[in-house]
């Protein structure tokens, strides 16, 4: 139990506190018409800020305190404070030496503390405190593992407990594929774990994901993220052309799905990046891979035509983003031919893609230039 | 004759959402469709009745009495003149706000000739090119009602469910303030005076550790932190310096010698921890005001309350200035970059980047690093060793699509790429990043049906990022642009302050891909803004006030802030900014350099918000201006 039961009243717990109200000053603005229980709840809670009391029962009022604003991140941070403070006074630590206490939370002390961040994180699932909460108090713990003086035995309660958030962020993020949060704690966990299995668990369950909704840009970011094992270095030519074909099947499953096509785009880009510093190899595989892309994206084309063209209809079925997706390929295949193709393409999206006109106008432009300069 | 001269059409099918196969989020953009498609009518195709309810609630124009000819019935219907009809259906304070219509709707600034109105009642049966019957059908911001939801909340307590925003109350002020003042509706002095006595008792000061050798090679806090600093508070500036709290602390886990200094910042509540976020509206908030005091020149002059709150708020930022900065230094937070350092020249050690914690005990993301630059170019507080490496934490968070995450490796979101886009242009270093890629994403952002802007590839519109969105156009348009020969964005300024190169000034220092080019070019505004203003107005707007997400979302003061926002974005170009504002003349289409406003002129023009900051850019202007003369670099 995390905060008081209902018999239990703040005014005979905290007796001998006198409670500080807040001090809004005479004519405050953007004040808020209070209920009786968090003021009551919260002028505690200044009594024990100003006496620096790190009590269990601080630590309770804590819990009540944010169950009514979950959003107040002084207070969280308070009640980390008080957790490391029971945590390093069990362990008769001396006072100041709170970074040792901050990994001695024992695992029935964190599993509380994520069971009240999940209780509280359910209707609040975009609130930034509640997953700070999480973090920090997880993160000392993958430090001390990562510095690599821990034994087998703690690395496995490591495994385990990175495994349990991972599981959890998944609940998190069956109810909405996108959140935000989730995501970016997800890949913490994976980056701080930083293991070779779980980077392909981890582009398997965006995989997962995509069968289920192939539009869920969030998987189709993760798996980039998975891909490149968290890091900025470009991937090898062999992972990059896994990847291309990868998005090039996504992209057949559905054209008119625009996540498929920038993550073709951004795996060649970053090959093609390599040409300028790297050996001839490279250079070679690159524009090998440029030239595979843009086989398959006008095959891509022939078939969505055809499949799509009815009888009756006399228009050619349109598909902005595979066009958009081939002046790319073509702008980074970077001759006057490709570029003055691009170009030509670009013009035609002016009015194709009307909202986007400008742009398309800008971008037929740098297109004929760089044709001019490279030839 | 353009769309911009009608309120509405352009329901255009095949700019619908098209999949091969459906999944959860085609099915979610469909449905988004079909809530705005309503909104999407042709006015002229509407039914009388509703016709005469959409200028009750203020979003046509009033019809102007004096100058039409009232035999036919059928005109007299229209145009809601006829008394019995157009009463009935008005509560009594709906029938204050027409009325307040009336009266600052100026009908005589157009040139409404007596016209015979039963042929122009026939003749709107038809396609109508007359620019007289046109103006009944343009739509209208509503701005009394607008200026009245935003209002309460500086006036009256808020309900007891905002407690929820209680560690948020410097934002709910400053999307208030900044929203009247873009509707040139800001309150009384005494009000203002208020303000800044919340935001007063928002401040937190707090004891901060730095290195010693830090502190030593550091501009401003060498300067005061030394025994002979004044520890006491001058009339001008809070002190840093904590006497007999210096040198060798045990306490240090890295066995460095550090010291402490006071540092502080604003909260999101009294009695709360400094938080950048909160603090970045406390700082923008006081600088709407203190600005109001700065622009005291001939009619521009304020009242004597209004004066006093803006000499106040100045007095606050000058105090709290030096505090700040040491706050700011203690929220550093340096990493390995995720980059192989792939020079010999240069270590792991030294091959790293720099983001900044959005609070003590608190997450990093680029944010921080926003809020915290955003002040300290208005404050005249950028330094070297505050910015070392952030840049490069900057960069690392743009991703595969070409907008930026959070943090490095996260999706692209129009958040975080406002973030990284404004504050890359207050640091004046687009070296770094791919900026046609970053292009590329934010044009893709504007849905071809709705008009508004999608903060994620495949995600659904939202009101709230026409300023994100909108605003990260408008930053890389003043990039991309070098051939301005004049701004009124920044009237002369004394002082030379790092991100105004680049507006109306030559630019300097080295920026961007685009110096390679002979030629700067001149990409202009890349995206539409007839659509965009035709989605804040259609489908953002509540009728009794406040602006929203979406129709089917309810009006908050947040939407309603950026919406405003991204509305004065897509109506001003800032870049070549020309201030034609007196002509009141509808433009025939939006030209890339002028002001385009869609809809009813008189009504719909409001101020011009400046992309990095979003405030007034008299506001901006006048700030960095007393914070860059030269006697404030110290």
């Amino acid at each position: 139990m995390s905060s008081f039961g209902e018999e239990e009243k703040l005014a005979v717990i905290f007796a001998d506190v006198t409670p500080i109200e807040q001090n809004d000053g005479e004519h405050p603005v953007c004040s808020i018409d209070y209920s009786p229980v968090f003021v009551e709840s919260m002028n505690y809670l200044r009594a024990m800020l100003k006496a620096d009391e790190r009590s269990e029962r601080a630590l309770q009022l804590t819990a009540q305190c944010l169950q009514l604003n979950p959003a107040n991140y002084t207070v969280w941070h308070f009640r980390r404070r008080c957790l490391y403070a029971l945590a390093s006074s069990s362990l008769n630590h001396e006072d100041g030496k709170e970074e040792e206490a901050i990994s001695c939370l024992d695992d029935d002390t964190l599993e509380r503390d994520f069971q009240l961040a999940s209780r509280l994180g359910g209707p609040n699932p975009k609130n930034y405190q509640i997953w700070y909460h999480r973090r920090a108090l997880l993160e000392p713990i993958l430090m001390t593992a990562n510095t690599g003086t821990e034994g087998t035995a703690n690395n496995t309660n490591v495994t385990d407990k990175i495994a349990k958030e991972l599981s959890y962020v998944a609940t998190v993020l069956q109810k909405d594929g996108k959140n935000y949060h989730a995501w970016s704690h997800r890949q913490w966990l994976v980056r701080s774990a930083n293991t070779d299995a779980l980077w392909e668990e981890e582009k398997e369950f965006a995989n997962e994901l995509l069968m289920y909704d192939p539009r869920n840009n969030s998987a189709w970011n993760q798996r980039f993220f998975a891909a490149h094992h968290g890091t900025k270095n470009p991937l090898s030519a062999a992972d990059a052309w896994k990847e291309a074909h990868y998005a090039i099947r996504g992209a057949a499953v559905d054209p008119y799905n625009e996540s498929p096509w920038r993550y073709l785009i951004g795996i060649v880009k970053e090959q093609t990046r390599a040409i300028d510093l790297g050996n001839e190899m490279q250079k070679a595989a690159a524009i090998e891979l440029i030239q595979e892309c843009e086989t398959e994206l006008v095959k891509l084309q022939e078939v969505f035509e055809t499949t799509t063209t009815s009888e009756h209809s006399t228009s050619v079925p349109d598909c902005v983003n595979l066009t958009s997706a081939h002046i790319d390929l073509l702008e980074l295949k970077g001759n006057p031919t490709s570029l003055d193709m691009a170009a030509d393409l670009a013009h035609d999206l002016i009015t194709r893609d009307a909202i986007r006109r400008k742009y398309w106008a800008w971008r037929e432009e740098e297109c004929r230039a760089s044709s001019v300069e490279t030839s | 004759m353009s769309d911009s001269h009608y309120a509405t059409t352009i329901t255009n099918e095949s700019d619908r959402c098209r999949f091969l196969v459906e999944s959860e989020t085609s099915q979610l953009q469909t449905d988004t469709e079909d809530e705005c498609a309503p909104f999407f009518v042709s006015l002229q195709d509407l039914p009388a009745d509703q016709l005469l309810h959409l200028q009750q609630v203020g979003l046509l124009p009033p019809s102007s009495k004096q100058q039409v000819n009232t035999n036919s019935a059928k005109a007299r219907q229209l145009l809601g003149l006829d008394e019995s009809s157009s009463s009935s259906s008005l509560s009594a304070a709906e029938e204050e706000d027409v009325v307040g219509l009336e009266e600052t709707v100026d009908v005589s600034v157009l040139s409404l000739e007596e016209k015979d109105m039963d042929a122009e009642a026939e003749e709107e049966e038809t396609k109508v090119d007359d620019d007289d019957s046109v103006y009944y059908y343009q739509v209208c911001l509503l701005r009394e009602k607008h200026a009245a939801f935003v209002t309460r909340a500086l006036f009256a307590p808020l309900p007891a469910g905002y407690v929820s925003l209680d560690s948020s109350r410097p934002w709910i002020i400053y999307w208030c303030l900044h929203s009247l003042d873009l509707l040139d509706r800001l309150p009384p002095g005494t009000k203002l005076q208020g303000v800044v006595h919340t935001l007063q008792a928002c401040w937190t000061s707090t004891t901060v550790t730095l290195d010693t050798c830090l502190v030593q090679r550091d501009p401003f806090l060498s300067l005061h932190s030394h025994p002979n600093s004044d520890t006491t508070t001058t009339t001008d500036m809070d002190s840093i310096w904590i006497p007999d709290a210096s040198s060798s602390s045990s306490s240090s886990s890295s066995g460095r010698d550090t010291m402490q200094l006071r540092g502080g910042g604003f909260g999101g509540g009294i009695g709360q921890m400094a938080h950048c976020a909160p603090g970045y509206a406390a700082v923008l908030a006081l600088c709407i005001i203190a600005g109001l005091g700065l622009r005291d020149k001939g009619e521009e002059s304020c009242d004597e309350e209004t004066k006093e709150a803006a000499v106040m708020a100045l007095a606050l930022l000058k105090r709290k200035r030096l505090q700040l900065y040491v706050w700011f230094i203690s929220l550093r937070h340096t990493m390995p970059r995720l980059t192989t350092a792939t020079t010999t020249m240069m270590t792991e050690e030294e091959n790293t980047m720099t983001g900044f914690r959005m609070h003590h005990d608190g997450e990093i993301d680029v944010r921080a690093s926003y809020c915290i630059l955003c002040m300290t170019t208005l404050l005249n507080l950028t330094t070297e060793p505050l910015t070392e490496g952030v840049v490069e934490y900057i960069a690392a968070c743009q991703t595969h699509e070409g907008g930026f995450g959070g943090e490095p490796h996260t999706e692209a979101h129009g958040g975080y790429t406002y973030c990284a886009v404004a504050a890359l242009k207050l640091l004046n270093d687009y070296n770094h990043v791919d900026v046609p890629s970053l292009t590329g994403w934010l044009a893709r952002r504007q849905m071809s049906y709705e008009g508004g802007f999608s903060g994620r590839c495949n995600k659904l519109v939202d009101g709230c990022y026409s300023f994100w969105q909108g605003a990260g156009m408008a930053v890389l348009d003043l990039l991309y642009d070098k051939q301005q020969h004049h701004s009124s964005l920044g009237e002369q300024t004394t002082g030379p302050h790092p991100f105004d190169s680049g507006v109306g000034e030559e630019n300097e220092s080295s920026s961007s891909l685009m110096d390679e080019k002979a030629g700067s070019k001149r990409a202009g505004l890349l995206f539409d803004r007839t659509l965009l203003q035709r989605y804040i107005l259609l489908c953002a707007q509540d009728v009794n006030g406040g602006l929203r997400d979406k129709p089917s979302k309810p009006r908050d003061f947040y939407h309603t802030c950026y919406n405003l926002s991204g509305l004065s974005i897509a109506q001003h170009v800032l870049s070549s900014h020309e201030s034609n504002t007196g002509s009141m003349e509808k433009n025939d289409d939006n030209e890339d350099d002028k002001t385009f406003v869609y809809g009813n002129v008189e009504t719909n023009l409001i101020g011009a918000t400046h992309p990095c900051f979003n405030i007034r850019i008299e506001r901006s202007t006048d700030i960095l201006n007393v914070f860059h003369k030269k006697e404030t670099q110290t």
